[in-house]
């Protein structure tokens, strides 16, 4: 009894404050590390929304989503945007330290993006957000493996480019 | 044993087909049961409940940590928000996901973890907000707090969501093996069809080469035998064709009803004006002549010995004989015609002989006999007068002595030419012996005959002939007349008369015309 007391209590709050809400859009969210001692960029939800949309169809591998139409900046057009050579290859690494190396050739043939948005929500920590790397599932089928759902880095908060 | 072998047919039939429906239905839950496993094998595997529950366990770790560097004052709301949102995404797929369900004993405490651990993440969260740190602080004390003792049970998680995805990916294992094993029998079962209907190809192309075979022979014995016949046919028609052609008879063999030459022999062929329908009518000379024999052949199933004038061109006599046939179930005629003509001119020529008097070409006696009691029936019938004349030349005896017998033959066939012109058309004539010749006159009565007997007597008397010295030969005649004048008399009585007459010609100084007949006119000669 206590405890359901407790969690409409809870659900009350977070209605009213909205913890559970998206880390607000200017907070420094992302660190894109250059290769071979550059600056690194760090940069907000809203520092990346001020680059071209583009949206795939996709989802987020092993945890239950569904396909839903993600909207966010080409990886390869950020990357030309913040002046930076072609990678050969990029490390992502998430918040819960999980890190997956994405080859350069994947940006030239599949042009996945870094997801802000899902069906046009920004996306809170708990929900994977505020960043997904998303690849174009819908587009391309022969996508749905284990290696480029390995590549689907959600709660991204780093990238190096080598 | 006759009945047995259809029913061992249709068993064989039945078991076939029974063969063929049971390996159709084994294919068709083969597909379905593969197409099954296709499609969950087409998604990539999701067994990644023991990484979930290692980060889950992590992130129970690295959020402690955080929490005691926000209450040293090294980490600020947001980093601890951060941690605590991507703890709240470790803990949701454990909670939804059925892997736990394939654990061999059921694990009580593990619900009661993850729930627990929700409870309190909720509650934290709930709490914070991103500016406020003494919120934060509060919070953190209470996470350095609890979180220490749920890493003991997050780690349990570990292990039992390693030990239920090994008890999942053997199950899996499993099922593939027993999908393999009832694969493994369909593909038996289908290989044994499939076997036993090769051996049933096999027999039956075997039966059917064997039944070719025999087809063949019996087929090449049945030509041998056509050949055999249409060559013994062949040879019967050559012998035929043979016989007809060296027959003095000519062939046709016609159509009763169209007149369709079936035959026709090359001698007929060649006399007939055309083949075809009008080929018979085409044959004879006379019109009248084919009308008859078409009436007979109409009425007649057989007949023989007609005769007929055949060839229009080149008129003969024919022996006609005519057998009817069937031909095809069609009626026909065979026609056999010989040629009569030598048979005739001889018949004729007998005849003459036999009629005639060689020397003069007058009938002879017999024949003037018969000729004449024809005649003289009829007139008597027709109730006409008829006279008989009896001529005899004078002194024919010493006309032989003096010239010879050459010139008394060329005195006889003077006088028979004069006779004749005379009286020829008057009725018969004929040369009865010698010199005496006799004549019946038709529709002549006493007088008539008598100045048709002057007339003659006259007309020999004028005639010059000569010996062969170059001396004319006087040649007189003397003539006996009797007339028949209604009583019933025969030529014999009629030629006795006449002869008592000439008897007295002769006597009264010969050259001279007599009669017994009192109402005739006297002598003038």
């Amino acid at each position: 009894m206590h405890r359901v007391i407790t969690s409409l209590l809870l659900t009350g709050l977070i209605l009213a404050f909205g913890a559970q809400a998206a880390p607000p859009r200017d907070m420094p969210i992302l660190t894109i590390h250059p290769g071979a001692g550059g600056t690194p960029h760090v940069l907000s939800v809203a520092d990346l929304e001020a680059y071209p949309r583009r949206s795939v169809t996709g989802l987020i591998p092993d945890v239950g989503d569904h396909e839903a139409e993600w909207t966010g900046v080409s990886l390869a057009s950020l990357l030309q945007g913040l002046g930076e050579p072609w990678p050969a290859r990029i490390t992502a690494s998430a918040m819960d330290s999980y890190r997956e190396t994405i080859p350069g050739s994947d940006l030239e043939h599949y042009d996945p993006i870094i997801a802000y948005q899902r069906n046009g929500e920004y996306l809170s920590i708990s929900q994977r957000g505020p960043l997904v790397i998303m690849y174009p599932y819908g587009e391309h089928p022969e996508l749905l493996t284990r290696v480029f759902f390995s590549r689907t880095v959600w709660q991204l908060d780093e990238l190096r480019l080598e | 044993m006759q009945p047995s072998r259809p029913r061992h047919h249709k068993l064989a039939m039945l078991a076939l087909l029974s063969t063929l429906a049971t390996m159709i239905l084994a294919t068709a839950y083969s597909l379905v049961t593969v197409n099954a496993k296709y499609a969950k094998y087409s998604a990539p595997g999701m067994h990644t409940e023991v990484w979930q529950s290692y980060q889950l366990h992590s992130e129970t770790r690295r959020l402690s940590d955080t929490a005691n560097r926000v209450l040293a004052g090294e980490a600020t709301a947001p980093e601890l928000i951060q941690r605590l949102g991507v703890a709240k995404s470790q803990l949701a797929p454990l909670q939804h996901t059925r892997v736990f369900d394939y654990l061999p004993e059921a694990h009580a405490e593990l619900p009661e973890t993850l729930e627990h651990l929700d409870s309190l993440l909720q509650a934290w969260s709930s709490r914070l907000s991103w500016q406020d740190t003494s919120q934060a602080i509060q919070v953190a004390d209470e996470m350095a707090d609890q979180l220490p003792t749920m890493l003991g049970p997050t780690h349990d998680i570990i292990v039992s969501a390693n030990i239920a995805v090994a008890s999942r990916l053997d199950a899996e294992r499993h099922d593939l093996k027993r999908t393999f094993q009832r694969l493994v029998w369909v593909l038996l079962l289908l290989g044994t069809g499939s076997l036993l209907l090769a051996a049933k190809l096999f027999r039956d192309y075997r039966h059917t080469l064997h039944l070719t075979r025999e087809l063949g022979t019996l087929n090449q014995s049945l030509e041998e035998r056509v050949a055999e016949r249409t060559r013994r046919l062949e040879e019967r028609k050559a012998l035929l064709g043979i016989i007809l052609d060296s027959s003095p008879s000519d062939v046709a063999l016609l159509g009763a009803n169209d007149q369709h030459a079936y035959y026709i022999s090359d001698t007929l062929r060649q006399r007939a004006s055309t083949n075809d329908s009008g080929f018979l009518e085409s044959l004879f000379v006379d019109s009248h002549q084919y009308t008859l024999f078409m009436q007979r052949l109409a009425t007649s199933q057989a007949f023989d010995n007609w005769e007929a004038r055949l060839d229009p061109r080149s008129p003969y006599w024919a022996l006609l004989s005519v057998r009817h046939l069937e031909i095809d179930s069609h009626r026909a005629w065979l026609i056999w015609s010989l040629d009569i003509s030598e048979r005739k001119r001889m018949e004729h020529e007998l005849k003459q002989l036999a009629t005639t008097d060689s020397l003069t070409g007058l009938a002879n006696r017999r024949t003037f006999l018969r000729q004449a009691i024809k005649q003289l029936r009829r007139s008597l019938r027709e109730a006409n007068p008829c006279s008989v004349l009896v001529i005899d030349i004078d002194n024919f005896k010493r006309i032989n002595d003096q010239h010879g017998h050459q010139v008394g033959d060329t005195v006889l066939q003077a006088v028979a030419r004069r006779l004749d012109k005379h009286l020829h058309p008057r009725g018969p004539l004929g040369r009865l012996g010698g010199e005496e010749f006799a004549a019946l006159v038709k529709d002549a009565d006493g007088r008539a005959a008598w100045e048709i007997a002057e007339a003659l007597r006259d007309d020999v008397e004028c005639l010059t002939l000569q010996g062969e010295d170059g001396r004319a030969i006087p040649v007189t005649i003397s003539i006996g007349i009797a007339t028949h004048s209604g009583q019933d008399t025969s030529p014999q009585h009629l030629l006795v008369e006449a002869d008592k007459a000439l008897y007295l010609a002769k006597s009264r100084g010969r050259n001279r015309c007599e009669t017994l007949d009192q109402s005739s006119p006297g002598p003038s000669c």
